[in-house]
């Protein structure tokens, strides 16, 4: 087997991420200790460039790139995807000069961990073949792994680093004994090849199992219960900006594989997943909500409500076999349309608590910073920061589902599908509890219009005013056109099979 | 079966339950190496002597070395080890443990497919020359993208290791 | 009659060892004496030369001594461990070329250098664990020490067993490159010694800088005076061997020379053509003879590494333990990557379509 240059092609986009990231790192060398405007610069031309590689794949090229031995795959979904990503990356990047200036992380490490990561989650999309999913969901997760407690005077983040650290390392071994166990029932660790081995008719026990396991690592991965007691904590603990970049890519990257592990090696087995994700699905609907809603700092809340979130997303998984036992892929388009309008509205929301974050007397004479987190941070913002606090209602509306936002046409597109195909017990509970998810939105609407203001000294960062700017604009623009969206969704699935 | 197989996987066990039950630390350090000597053992039995010997260089040789380092560094007495957890803690996660083991051997052993003979390996299977040619020709791309991973791993630990020079050192 | 064969060689391989150990022991001590202008051990026998067995049966009698608080278990395993380790080592140096049908060589493994790797690599936990076990600060440092300088010098010496792998096939027609020890020593007799570069003269400056890299480092992984950081008298009493006495000492002290004696085989098999020498040693010669001469020749070469070992003991200054982990990190392991990115160029330019 040989490979030629031109194979690189598929892996060009993130690639050129790569390359970014890595020369920031370098960077740190050449320029002085608080420039940043080289870092900056860099990563950003970075992103552009790759979304720009993206854009001539989609609309130029179309047709999917098979490359390395079909280990990777430049397919409509994993540019979908991509994009979605490399969205979120750069407004993360845009949001976390705050971060770096304000807790005096340097900007080549953040900025280049943040670079790998992206790059790493695009080339997970576009895995074919468990040998690359492995170890791309290893670099995302050891630089994620680092970006938590980056800031390392904290105790909170170093707490918060290890834990995931050791869960994460946990869901990995679930993950591999899983690749393990198919290998060990079919051969290969080719997605296709599985499919055909599958297809023999092997019932096999092995086979079984192996899936059972490796979607357990996905669930680690992307937080679904009973594999998300790592979530708020680690949420809670990293610095904000982290929080915003891995609570939105990380579940895209990871449901993104997921979708095609399960579309590509196991679809003629949907009897064997189905189940297990439509419990799966409604755990962890019901679990992160009920759990969002006893949550009295803001940040924990909306790690809860990823959680609940993760389980929406899950529902289109989950009712892709409908109830007349016919498997319908292009559900999974619903999850993929999810994830693009959750990244947004999410992203925003995390963002507007880096906006309003103050300086907090520290010891020694020192100052630290502090981002909002409690409801009380933020009580009264709305008279004080009009624009910012309008923009965080439309965000937290569109995490509750309210139209017309992005968040109401994922819900509605989610669950139409789901009741299309039959289950209406999961878009019953799906439904339910999203109605519960509002009372814990609407009260922190409530407290930013309704209270007395309790913090006076919040300094508002205007980079990140940029992101908020720019997250409203695309989750008010997602919500009143969707139709380019959803066809780019579904047509992300329809070549996938 | 290969009785050199049976016996290697025997001391395996063995001293991976001395491992998760001794106190002491450095013996639970001794016992996964000897755990992992003699995994390197039933490599060997089944054909794999290229696995066998990175296995022992990489794990005994490097990674057990920087356990028992920094096991030794910190040098904890037994006092210092904490309480143990109560019965009541251990009891349900045995369990868990115990179904998770039971799940996957039933798994093994019920497989049908495992009753078709595996591929006859020819002689040179599992030599040092055909790992290499996977590794370069077939998994090149993930051969290639663990030096990112390594990449990232060493960058992260001096990250978060590394002493922070303060901006007066830094000019000075 | 094959039995019988294994048992001779087992017998060769293992008398090279115990007998070149107490002659090393002995040479020693009288090639300090010779450098420091003393006279050295002249009582027992002709010119002293029985001394070592009278060590050896000093040390015997001794009572063993086990200190309060320590890990007896540990403790007594320590010194087996590492006795063990260079003994297994020698199972796969090609000692001498073939008689007849047999190699001269104890078990003939395809892995066999990547299986020296890993004795080599346990052989450290008979230091480190002995050391812990002890109950003593000093051994305690001693033990880490030694730890730390292993890993980190077994980088260097990975990276220089790899550019000996890499020049065996670099210039050889039928592309087999090999981690057989026995494959490389008969490639090196076929195409030229590895330390002037193996087949080819380019490799040159390669084969040398790769031989001054080995020997250091199996210099420094054998805790030899300049490296002596673990056991170093001036600052932590005995390192890691301070609570031992008796045969605990003695078999720390003897493993000492056993692993030097596997490291200045290991040397000369990759990189001073092993068994092989110019117009004494012929490849394709497999008679009784031949042999006989191919093992001589192959002592012989061990005797000339060893004496440069003791030499330089006597002639280096030691270092201070930041400069062995600066001299390892800083110096060799970039050097060894150079080294063997330039073999790569020159194996592909030379490569014959």
């Amino acid at each position: 087997m040989t490979f030629t240059i031109y194979e690189l092609a598929a892996m060009q986009p993130a690639l050129l991420v790569m390359i970014a990231g890595l020369l920031a790192v370098g960077l740190d060398t050449f320029v002085p200790s608080k420039t940043r405007i080289a870092h900056a610069m860099l990563c950003g031309g970075g992103v552009i460039a790759a979304m720009a590689a993206l854009g001539s794949q989609l609309y130029y090229q179309r047709t999917a790139i098979h490359a390395f031995g079909n280990m990777l795959v430049l397919d409509d979904m994993a540019c979908f995807l991509s994009l979605a990503i490399l969205a979120a990356t750069g407004l993360v990047l845009i949001s976390s000069d705050a971060d770096t200036t304000r807790r005096n992380i340097g900007f080549g490490e953040y900025y280049g961990l943040i670079m790998i990561a992206a790059s790493a989650m695009m080339m997970l999309v576009a895995s074919n073949d468990f040998m690359t999913i492995f170890v791309n969901l290893e670099v995302l997760s050891l630089a994620l792994y680092v970006l938590t407690g980056i800031t390392r005077k904290n105790p909170r983040s170093n707490e918060a680093s290890v834990k995931y650290l050791v869960s994460g390392a946990f869901a990995t071994c679930f993950f591999l004994m899983g690749v393990a166990f198919l290998y060990g029932a079919t051969g290969t660790f080719a997605l296709s090849g599985i499919r055909e081995a599958l297809a023999l008719g092997l019932d096999s026990s092995m086979a079984r199992v192996g899936l059972g396991m490796v979607m357990v690592g996905f669930a680690f991965k992307i937080g679904a219960v009973p594999f998300h007691m790592w979530v708020p904590d680690v949420y809670e603990g990293a610095p904000t900006s982290t929080t915003a970049f891995m609570s939105v890519t990380v579940k895209a990257a990871g449901v993104g594989a997921l979708i095609r592990v399960l579309l590509i090696a196991a679809p003629m087995r949907s009897d064997l997943w189905a189940d297990l994700l439509w419990w799966m699905a409604v755990a962890t609907m019901v679990v992160g909500n009920l759990m969002a809603l006893q949550q009295t700092s803001v940040k924990r809340m909306l790690a809860f409500s990823s959680v609940a979130h993760t389980g929406y997303a899950l529902v289109a998984l989950a009712t892709m076999r409908s109830t007349d036992e016919t498997f319908v892929p292009e559900a999974a388009a619903s999850a993929l349309f999810y994830l693009l309008t959750y990244t947004f509205m999410t992203l925003g929301a995390f963002s507007f608590l880096i906006y309003m974050g103050h300086e907090l007397p520290g010891k020694d004479g020192t100052s630290e910073w502090q981002d909002a987190e409690t409801l009380s941070d933020l009580a009264g913002m709305a008279d004080r920061r009009p624009w910012a606090a309008a923009m965080m209602g439309l965000f937290l509306l569109s995490l509750g589902g309210i139209p017309p936002t992005a968040g109401f046409l994922g819900k509605f597109y989610l669950f139409a599908g789901a009741i299309e195909r039959g289950h209406v017990t999961i878009a019953v509970i799906g439904v339910m509890a999203s109605l519960v998810s509002l009372y814990y939105y609407l009260r922190v609407i409530v407290w930013m219009y309704m209270k007395e203001p309790m913090i006076a000294d919040e300094k508002p960062h205007p980079s990140v005013a940029v992101v908020i700017a720019l997250a409203g604009l695309a989750t008010l623009l997602i919500g009143v056109m969707p139709g380019a969206f959803i066809a780019a969704a579904e047509h992300s699935i329809a070549v996938l099979r | 079966m290969d009785p050199i197989f049976l016996i290697a996987s025997a001391v395996a066990l063995a001293s991976a339950v001395n491992m998760v039950t001794q106190r002491n630390p450095v013996y639970s350090a001794v016992f996964l190496l000897v755990g992992f000597l003699a995994v390197a053992v039933t490599f060997l039995s089944l054909s794999a002597p290229f696995l066998a010997a990175i296995h022992v260089v990489v794990y005994t040789g490097a990674i057990m070395v920087l356990f028992l380092f920094v096991i030794m560094l910190l040098n904890l007495k037994p006092e210092e080890l904490g309480a143990e957890y109560p019965i009541e803690t251990r009891a349900p996660i045995a369990v868990l443990c115990a179904a998770m083991f039971g799940m996957m051997s039933w798994a093994i052993l019920s497989d049908p497919s495992l009753a078709i003979p595996a591929k006859a390996p020819n002689a040179t299977w599992g030599s040092v020359e055909e790992v290499g040619l996977l590794l370069f020709n077939v998994y090149a791309l993930p051969f290639e993208l663990i030096s990112l991973l390594i990449i990232v791993a060493m960058f992260g630990a001096l990250v978060l290791a590394k002493k922070r020079l303060s901006n007066v050192e830094a000019t000075s | 009659m094959t039995w019988l064969w294994f048992f001779a060689k087992i017998g060769v391989a293992l008398g090279i060892i115990f007998s070149l150990g107490p002659v090393c022991i002995m040479g020693d001590r009288k090639i300090s004496a010779w450098i420091q202008g003393r006279v050295g051990p002249n009582r027992v026998g002709p010119w002293g030369t029985f001394q070592p067995i009278a060590d050896i049966l000093k040390l015997m009698m001794k009572e063993v001594i086990v200190p309060d608080g320590v890990d007896k278990v540990l403790f007594l395993g320590g010194p087996l461990i590492v006795f063990i380790a260079p003994v297994f080592g020698y199972c796969v140096i090609p000692f001498g070329n073939q008689i007849g049908e047999e190699k001269l060589q104890v078990v003939n493994l395809d892995i066999g250098l990547l299986f020296i790797m890993s004795v080599l690599s346990v052989g450290v936990y008979g230091i480190t664990l002995g050391g812990w076990a002890s109950n003593n600060k000093f051994s305690l440092m001693g033990s880490l020490r030694a730890s730390a300088q292993l890993i980190s010098y077994e980088l260097t010496f990975g990276l220089t067993m790899l550019l000996v792998v890499m020049m065996s096939a670099s210039a050889d027609p039928l592309k087999s490159a090999s981690v057989d020890l026995s494959k490389i020593v008969l490639h090196q007799a076929e195409y030229g010694w590895n330390i002037f570069g193996g087949a080819t003269w380019w490799g040159l400056p390669s084969g040398l800088i790769g031989f001054v890299l080995l020997f250091t480092c199996a210099m420094a992984e054998n805790n030899r005076l300049p490296f002596d950081m673990a056991e170093c008298e001036a600052e932590l009493v005995g390192g890691y061997h301070t609570e031992y006495s008796g045969m605990g000492f003695a078999m720390y002290m003897f493993s000492e020379y056993c692993s030097m004696i596997l490291s200045a085989s290991l040397i000369v098999t990759l990189f001073l053509g092993g068994w092989s020498f110019p117009y004494l040693t012929d490849p394709a010669d497999h008679s009784f003879l031949a042999g006989v001469i191919s093992i001589g020749v192959f002592f012989t070469k061990i005797c000339i590494i060893l004496f440069l070992y003791i030499q330089l003991r006597w002639t280096l200054p030691r270092f201070r333990y930041d400069q062995v982990m600066s001299l390892g990190w800083k110096t060799f392991l970039p050097l060894a990557l150079v080294n063997i990115g330039y073999m790569a160029v020159i194996g592909v330019f030379l490569e014959k379509p």
